[in-house]
């Protein structure tokens, strides 16, 4: 924190102003500007072959009010708090074992954890693939283990979607929630075995609460990417159903409507927005740490 | 525990109503006051951030202590406290939580692991594949074509004799081609556009006229493939590859071959089928199992279609144009809507596997080299092209793809299990039930609607 310092005044503004130019700039160039144009061809009209018209018209929003479009948006919820729910039960107690552990290892642990993200996203969603299918390494084992009769179904599901989803994102969900309970007091919980609190009352008493920015900060950083998550629902889904991911790239790669693709993507982010900080204000914002 | 509750808690040790920790002297009252009251173990913790009630609050412009430096005294102090209570022959408190104790300062260590391992994941997703780093003076011509549609030997060999580079991208389908350079993808020269494509892209002004007399190979394509509806002189396209859409199906799994496309709609095969995931194509095979025409306007028709294929949807597993070769060997399917070189190759790696055009016909289709009007490398492109329909490497380029060449004197040059393959090559009686898919102007946005209606089910 050291140069921090150096760089805040006492009252917190910077001492050398011009260093907020590079960061202000960035942010401009490739976050503002992109999101105007997006903003403005959401307002324009379809030409026969794709491209864009500028005849001004609010139609790309009121067509998201059909319940054909609400529908996806309902499903790719409902998917996401789904796979931020399973992250948080698999994670957190993966989180604790790993904060848990001696500190030499620590380290090691997390790398295991972060280990798969250095191969590409794809490649692991094709392995997936190539396990779940009828002739996968899944089935074939369960049959040799004679545990089933007959291959189940298991690629191109809801259910695979979900798993494909919960194996890209656990890390994100893991590495927030070790930080926080890395941080959590032993001598809490010390003090709680004292007083003779059963485990379930020290779990739910302390170190649920204390964890509770690590696991708003998991499940946020695990439910925005799978609201609007496309390559898994189309490798995995076997594009059958789509998520806002896939309405979006639809409109864009397939059927070329860009300005209803824009207008989708921008309701999209608005929402994520607004879910984000009604999240974040029933957490209590000062609790992110 | 609620917020409120720690924060009563936490007011507790401060106000003083409990027995009030000291900084000075915290052994004093650890010794007369039992190890049990809550609030002797809340003046020894260390405070976390985490914990509201210890928050830092000093008003912005005080000079009081951040709150790091108050927690450096912490362990020092619970140190002291903890040897004083076994001193003072209290039980220590049991150890059973699972975290070791350390000193505030170290939580930090562990940041920098955090930090270098998204810096991984950025950099990974940052990098991107294609970059062109030969030297300045090879050119470097950009091909955009379907996905596992050129020779490798074919393009290096091209290379070699004209010291060009050449660079690889692939798309999936007419669309996305479109969509793609709609969109600002700039950088190609030469796009194997299909034929109602071509016809799109000429009018949308993206093709460059051809110097036909720098594409001498042009004479050896089949008269019925040249001047086309699409392009009738070829001014801006040179006939490819071409080939039909069609059913793939493993023997093994499947009663009787099927004969019609009602094959797609059958129970028996719930869940053993995939479609093509290309939005013209899938309504095509819809339109033609009703007898219609796979271009109509008519969307009453249309409609129809529709509600035939959201009918089929729970049968089928997925919409695919790229891996249903490999559905179709691992058995994942049974019957594959697919294109006919695709479902030939398959068929090379598992011989129970077949392809049949059902009688009601289906799609013929061609894929065309064009340039487009922003190359730069117009001359270097033509030459490319003209390479590419060279009989020699038209008969190598069908030889490993399994399409057939636009080029007639490449037929000759075939083995014959492929020259003579109907699958690839078919008789002029098949090829007259086949129908060419066309530009349908306007009613393209009811085809668009109709299709994401069918995927949102």
């Amino acid at each position: 924190m050291k140069t921090a310092d150096s760089v805040l005044n006492a009252r917190g503004r910077l001492t050398v102003p011009w260093l907020i130019v590079p960061p202000a700039a960035a942010l401009l160039v490739f976050f503002l500007m992109p999101l105007l144009v997006v903003l403005a061809v959401s307002f324009a009209s379809r030409g026969t072959y794709g491209g864009i018209e500028w005849t001004l018209t609010v139609s790309n929003y009121t067509s998201i009010l059909d319940p054909l479009y609400l529908r996806i948006f309902w499903r790719s919820l409902w998917i996401a708090v789904a796979s931020s729910a399973i992250c948080l039960v698999i994670g957190f107690p993966l989180a604790y074992a790993i904060a848990g552990a001696p500190k030499r290892w620590q380290g090691a642990l997390l790398l295991l954890v972060i280990i798969p993200f250095w191969t590409n996203f794809l490649v692991r969603t094709y392995a997936w693939m190539f396990i779940l299918r009828t002739e996968g390494l899944l089935n074939t084992a369960l049959i040799s283990a004679g545990l089933i009769d007959q291959p189940l179904n298991l690629l191109y599901t809801d259910g695979a979607v979900l798993l494909g989803l919960v194996y890209g994102y656990l890390p994100f969900m893991v590495l927030p929630l070790y930080a926080a309970l890395e941080r959590l007091d032993p001598a809490l919980i010390e003090a709680a075995w004292d007083l003779y609190a059963s485990p379930v009352r020290i779990f739910t008493r302390i170190i649920l609460p204390l964890s509770k920015p690590g696991i708003i900060a998991g499940c946020l950083l695990v439910f925005i990417p799978s609201l609007g998550a496309y390559v898994t629902p189309d490798l995995l889904g076997g594009a059958r159903t789509l998520m806002i991911g896939n309405l979006i790239q639809h409109q864009y790669l397939v059927v070329r409507d860009w300005p209803f693709g824009s207008a989708l993507s921008f309701i999209l982010m608005v929402g994520v927005l607004l879910a984000v900080m009604s999240y974040l204000r029933a957490g209590g914002p000062k609790n992110l740490a | 525990m609620n917020q409120a509750a720690i924060k009563e808690q936490g007011l507790s040790a401060h106000t003083g109503t409990g027995p009030v920790a000291q900084p000075g002297n915290p052994l004093l009252f650890a010794r007369v006051v039992s190890p049990h009251h809550p609030d002797v173990l809340a003046a020894f913790r260390r405070r976390s951030p985490a914990d509201s009630a210890v928050r830092y609050s000093a008003p912005p412009g005080s000079h009081a202590a951040p709150p790091a430096r108050l927690q450096r005294v912490n362990p020092v102090v619970r140190r002291k406290a903890s040897r004083g209570l076994t001193h003072a022959g209290l039980r220590a408190p049991a150890t059973r939580h699972p975290f070791p104790t350390h000193p505030q300062e170290k939580v930090l260590l562990c940041s920098p692991v955090l930090v270098i391992a998204f810096a991984f994941l950025l950099i990974l997703a940052a990098c991107s594949p294609s970059s062109d780093n030969g030297n300045a003076k090879k050119v470097t011509l950009h091909l955009f074509t379907w996905s596992d549609y050129t020779e490798e030997t074919v393009v290096k060999e091209f290379e070699r004799r004209f010291g060009i580079h050449v660079m690889t991208d692939t798309f999936g389908s007419n669309e996305e081609l479109l969509a793609k350079l709609q969109g600002g993808a700039s950088g190609y020269d030469v796009v194997v556009p299909s034929d109602y494509m071509v016809s799109i892209m000429i009018k949308q002004g993206l093709l460059a006229e051809l110097d036909r007399s720098k594409v001498p190979n042009l004479a050896q394509v089949y008269a019925h493939l040249k001047g086309l509806y699409y392009d009738p002189q070829n001014t801006y396209s040179i006939p490819y590859l071409w080939g039909t859409t069609g059913i793939g199906y493993n023997a093994e799994m499947v009663s009787s071959p099927p004969q019609s496309w009602q094959a797609l709609w059958d129970e028996r095969y719930k869940g053993k089928i995939s479609l093509l995931n290309d939005e013209r194509e899938v309504f095509s095979m819809a339109l033609r199992s009703a007898g219609e025409s796979l271009n109509t306007v008519d969307l009453v028709k249309l409609e129809a279609a529709k509600v035939r294929l959201m009918a089929q949807k729970p049968l089928v597993k997925a919409y695919t144009s790229e891996n249903y070769d490999q559905l179709l060997i691992s058995g994942e399917v049974a019957l594959a809507h697919g294109w006919s070189g695709t479902i030939v190759r398959a068929a090379a790696e598992k011989p129970s596997i077949k392809y049949v055009i059902p009688q009601e016909g289906g799609t013929i289709w061609q894929d065309n080299l064009c340039i487009l009007k922003t190359s730069a490398h117009k001359h270097e492109a033509m030459a490319f092209v003209n390479f590419l329909l060279e009989p020699q490497m038209a008969a190598q380029i069908t030889t490993k793809v399994k399409y057939a060449s636009a080029n007639e004197a490449a037929r000759v040059l075939l083995p014959k299990e492929i020259a003579q393959n109907p699958a690839i090559y078919p008789s002029q009686d098949t090829v007259a039930r086949l129908e060419w898919i066309k530009d349908v102007g306007e009613t393209i946005k009811a085809y668009d609607r109709a299709w994401t209606e069918l995927k949102v089910k």
